[in-house]
């Protein structure tokens, strides 16, 4: 039965909204108690707008800053959520499993944990993990949370083959899902042969009183009809016939199971040779879609009563108009084929999701003739409580919507969605990192300009003092060379003494000029004198060495301090400093890189699978019609040839 | 024409009337490819997160960054329609709602609606909300003077239904960082 089919990747939403996120609306503007709560609540944002990859980055960056705060075990459970709302079935069970790891959360928290978790094996097909993970939500847990996993643990029962016991009134404590589960039951109890038994639980579902909820109402008709339509069939195993009848025409005639039942009608009518009855509601039929199944079986069933009454003229002609419309048809059945082509069903995927509403009236008419194979993406993936046809890619081709409403297609479906929004998320990252990169090497460089201007001008300020320096000493040793001036590089203690020579040979001429006898003191000082000069002299040589050797290391300062500034203007056109960003920067835009390979690689199989299906799909019809075919080209010739053998020889 | 019975039970086969099957086989399929496609959702979430927290970290340094979010409260007393905010007197973002965001505001969802940097000193922000009431549009608007330091400004645009004065209120709130 549909609407338990879409546990695969959606249904928990609903569910999980309804425990975690309505507090959140009702009580927002309390809950907010810092400014990580506003990253909670753009994940929600996105969320309910069912754009999950923005919401699941959003709380794995509050994740990997300072968390979320605040919102007790909400951003667990959420992401949890959303996780399988994206189709990450092992990243949810790990997140639930963790919140069961710690004893003390609450209890209502622990319950969620435990249901969701169930769901999840019960997704997988691991029955018995499922049933043992519901055993342990305790009593309290929410009421409608609460029949939805007793749903669950029927339908476990079933595929267990484990329902023999289970009676109508067991159910009846499911609330909305107990239609639902009348149904399964019925079901299940037909394809065991059961008949009775399956007829006990479809009249239990057609006795229910339609809510007044105009949408119940649309989807508890639908249910009311298929159950009179199997309770019709069961009947006709039974070979009820009259019963049978009973069941059929209680089925709306609008309804979408109405073709089966104007078909079962027949069908119970010839088993009770009332050809001419079986007659009504096959004529009713063959006015409708040749694409139905049912009135496909029209074409050959109401030649077929002909024949049983004697009408053999009426017979050929109705099976020759068959073999016309059966040919039309299988030539539409190749046309579809060939135009369902892998990219042809890329671009539907990838296309933008309409709402129910707007995907109704598309599929309803669109102007394109009856057998194109007009499809459209919905976004209305989480309401899987309907009855309808609840996809996340809907057709208006009857061929195609048996296959549209498989679980296996819908997930590839699903998962090539996701797919094509990771591409498109990838391949958006991919200039952007350019510009990065870029931006960093510009704000780099302008960086070390400035960096490099300050250390260029205290370079600069030390170059211009050695030069002064150095032109200060030259200009010295130059002018002690040229006037051979011995004194001025001797040692300290021979400058000293020659400077008190020179003081005695002023105080001498003063002496001389006020008459005094100074001959004896001048002769000694001028030996003084000598003497001290001879010494300076023989000094000279080594002190000019000296000072041409401090000269030349000023020069090689200077030479060095040269180099220095040449090689800042090196570093500064290289940027040695900003190869660890560019290094973070490259490695993230590999990474790009290779995820975008892995997700092109994985779009194109996943869009050849499906046309694969779509193929298989159709190629099937295309054959059923054959077979039809074949046996209206029998059926003509077996008539003719019956024709023949009583004409006279 | 081959027996009727077996047309019954074909086409009871083929209408999937009896076939509870469907919700049941469908666990029961291939996981592989799920695996696969899992395993890859996980690389690109994990690397989507590190480039975003690179992107901010290059584009909107905290010492410069301005954050502006969008909240809103049931919606009895106003429908939101449209959003813009300025700067300085000048306009940074604007934001047209459809059904969808509006559902999401209500449901608890914020919006990030502006992400930027300012310079140090008092700047003026103003916003500018135009929607509908239950018996009449309204627009209207907020403003809040700012002092930017070193540190990051969040503000927050919240419309609360206002039950003592029975309509909306604007305000823009300023988080302590």
């Amino acid at each position: 039965m549909r609407p338990l089919l879409w546990l695969g990747r959606t249904s928990l939403l609903l569910a999980l909204a309804g425990f975690v996120c309505f507090p959140a609306a009702n009580a927002a503007e309390k809950m907010k108690t810092s400014v990580a709560d506003l990253r909670y609540g753009v994940a929600l944002y996105h969320y309910y707008q069912q754009d999950y990859i923005p919401a699941l980055s959003e709380l794995m960056v509050a994740d990997t800053r300072d968390g979320i705060q605040g919102h007790s075990d909400n951003p667990e459970l959420i992401a949890g959520g959303i996780s399988l709302a994206f189709g990450m079935q092992h990243h949810a069970e790990s997140v639930f499993t963790t919140i069961l790891q710690d004893q003390r959360r609450p209890q209502s928290v622990r319950d969620a944990a435990w249901f969701y978790l169930g769901k999840l094996h019960y997704i997988r097909g691991d029955f018995s993990a499922a049933e043992q993970s519901f055993a342990r939500v305790s009593e309290s847990f929410k009421p409608a949370l609460r029949a939805q996993l007793q749903a669950l643990q029927f339908n476990i029962r079933i595929r267990q083959n484990n329902f023999a016991g289970i009676t109508p009134e067991d159910v009846e404590k499911l609330r909305s899902w107990n239609p639902y589960a009348l149904y399964n039951l019925g079901a299940a109890h037909a394809r065991a042969g059961n008949f009775k038994s399956a007829q006990e639980f479809f009249a239990e579902l057609a006795d229910i009183n339609i809510s007044d909820l105009p949408k119940r109402q649309k989807e508890q008709w639908a249910l009311q009809d298929k159950a009179y339509t199997a309770l019709g069939y069961s009947y006709l195993a039974e070979k009820k016939y009259r019963a049978a009848i009973r069941e059929f025409t209680k089925v709306r005639l609008e309804g979408a199971f109405s073709n089966q039942a104007l078909l079962g009608y027949g069908w119970a009518a010839v088993a009770q040779e009332e050809y001419d009855v079986a007659l009504k509601p096959w004529q009713v039929l063959r006015q409708r879609s040749l694409m139905q199944p049912a009135v496909q079986e029209s074409l050959l069933a109401i030649p077929y009563a002909y024949e049983k009454l004697n009408a053999q003229g009426e017979a050929v002609a109705a099976y020759q108009t068959a073999e016309e419309l059966l040919a039309r048809e299988i030539q539409l059945i190749r046309d579809m084929r060939a135009t369902l082509t892998q990219g042809e069903l890329l671009t539907l995927v990838g296309s933008d999701a309409v709402a129910q509403g707007d995907a109704n009236k598309i599929l309803r008419g669109d102007g394109t003739a009856e057998g194109s194979p007009t499809a459209v993406i919905t976004d209305d993936g989480q309401n899987w409580l309907k009855l309808d046809n609840t996809s996340v890619i809907k057709t208006r081709s009857t061929y195609l919507k048996e296959l549209f409403a498989k679980t296996r297609f819908q997930t590839s479906v699903l998962d090539l969605r996701d797919l094509l929004r990771m591409q498109k998320l990838l391949q958006q990252w991919q200039p952007k990192l350019e510009a990065y990169c870029e931006l960093l090497i510009e704000k780099q460089a302008s960086r070390s300009r400035h960096e490099q201007q300050a250390a260029q001008n205290v370079l600069a300020n030390k170059q211009q003092s050695l030069i002064a320096q150095r032109d200060q000493l030259s200009a010295r040793i130059n002018n002690i060379a040229r006037d051979g001036n011995y004194i001025a590089l001797a040692n300290e203690e021979t400058r000293a003494l020659y400077a008190r020579i020179e003081r005695g040979e002023n105080t001498i001429r003063q002496m001389k000029a006020a008459g005094q006898d100074i001959v004896d003191v001048e002769t000694r000082l001028k030996m003084f004198k000598g003497i001290l000069l001879w010494r300076a002299a023989q000094d000279f040589p080594v002190r000019i060495a000296e000072e041409r050797a401090q000269l030349k290391t000023i020069d090689d300062a200077l030479a060095s301090i040269a180099d220095t500034r040449k090689r800042i203007d090196e570093v500064t056109l290289t940027s040695v400093d900003i190869q660890p960003a560019i290094a973070r920067l490259d490695e993230l835009r590999k990474e790009v890189a290779g995820n975008l390979l892995q997700a092109d690689a994985m779009v194109e199989q996943q869009s050849k699978m499906l046309r694969d299906q779509v193929d298989e799909q159709l190629a099937a019809h295309e054959k059923r019609l054959n077979n039809y075919l074949a046996q209206a080209h029998l059926a003509v010739a077996r008539l003719y040839d019956a024709e023949l053998r009583k004409q006279p020889e | 024409m081959t027996l009727p019975l077996r047309h019954w039970l074909r086409l009871a086969a083929l209408l999937s009337l009896f076939c509870l099957s469907l919700f049941l086989t469908s666990t029961a399929r291939a996981q592989e490819p799920e695996v696969k496609v899992e395993s890859l959702k996980e690389s690109v979430l994990t690397l989507n997160r590190d480039l975003l927290i690179l992107e901010e970290e290059l584009l909107y340094p905290a010492s410069t960054q301005v954050a502006v979010y969008v909240s809103m409260d049931l919606g009895t007393f106003f429908a939101l329609d449209a959003i813009k905010l300025e700067i300085d007197n000048q306009l940074v973002a604007s934001e047209l709602y459809t059904d969808k965001q509006t559902n999401a505001l209500f449901r608890g969802g914020v919006q990030r609606l502006y992400i930027g940097n300012l310079k140090s000193g008092e700047h003026e922000i103003s916003a500018f909300f135009t929607g509908r009431g239950p018996h009449k549009d309204y627009k209207r608007g907020a403003k809040l003077i700012i002092n930017k330091n070193q540190g990051p400004i969040v503000l927050e645009l919240r419309i609360v239904d206002s039950t003592a004065q029975l309509q909306p209120v604007f305000e823009i709130k300023q988080w302590q960082m």
